[in-house]
């Protein structure tokens, strides 16, 4: 069976460590439906965090 | 510098003091103590199903791991998300590799008499599995687990007759997907 190797390449490092974290921990504990947290907090630290490109530890 | 200032308080319940500094100028500036973020991203994590958080979980573990105050985690994160923040920490160690995760795969597979076929390379190393009934009309012929460069889970691209991986925020969606809509032998991944 062949496989897309360019596919595969495209997956970033970072990427990479996601599916690892999401698949492990999907197979423990399974995938829950999203809660929300306190939706004033949550619509406040998302604006700042897409202000950011995402949440960023170290040099920003 | 930028400072964003999005709370007075950083966390609902308990939380370690902030550390209080001063700039040239004489401006109060309070840092949120990492072990607190911590373990707002595992509660995130686990309870709010925020995946992107587990980037950034390993993030603070790699670079903070000397201010880590593990007795005052423990203290306050539950069971589940004591487990999670160790098994995080095996993550961040690179403690859980390519090899032993194909190793525990392949294990499993066999103990549940799930057929596959591998197919391993310098650059490459995969099985794959025949699927057969709702889940072959659906999916095609082949389901892929891809063990090397990187763990993901494959699937089969029938116009090219080849196995594409997954796009990386949608490789957990699809996986529980499978194993509730056709159960063996996703449920068993």
């Amino acid at each position: 069976m062949k496989v897309n190797l360019k596919k595969i390449e495209a997956i970033s490092e970072q990427d990479r460590e996601l599916i690892l974290v999401d698949l492990i921990m999907t197979s423990k504990y399974g995938v829950k439906p999203p809660k929300p947290r306190d939706p004033l907090k949550a619509e406040l630290l998302k604006k700042f965090e897409d202000k950011r490109d995402g949440f960023k530890i170290g040099q920003i | 510098m930028i400072l964003e200032l999005v709370a007075n308080i950083p966390y609902d319940g308990i939380f370690k003091e902030p550390t209080e500094t001063k700039t040239v100028d004489g401006f109060k500036i309070f840092f949120n103590n990492v072990n607190d973020i911590l373990m707002d991203r595992i509660r995130g994590f686990i309870h709010w199903n925020f995946q992107q958080y587990g980037q950034w979980i390993i993030q603070l573990i790699r670079y903070h791991r000397d201010e880590l105050d593990f007795p005052y985690l423990e203290k306050n994160l539950d069971e589940q998300e004591k487990s999670v923040l160790y098994q995080f920490i095996d993550i961040a160690d690179r403690k859980i590799n390519n090899l032993t995760l194909a190793f525990y795969l392949k294990q499993l597979l066999d103990n549940q008499q799930i057929h596959y076929s591998e197919n391993n390379s310098e650059e490459i190393h995969y099985v794959t599995i025949n699927l057969d009934g709702k889940a072959k009309n659906n999916l095609g012929n082949y389901f892929g687990i891809l063990l090397s460069p990187f763990f993901a889970i494959m699937l089969y691209n029938e116009e090219e007759d080849e196995l594409e991986v997954v796009d990386a925020n949608e490789q957990a969606k699809l996986l529980t997907e499978l194993a509730i809509n056709f159960g063996k032998p996703f449920t068993q991944i």
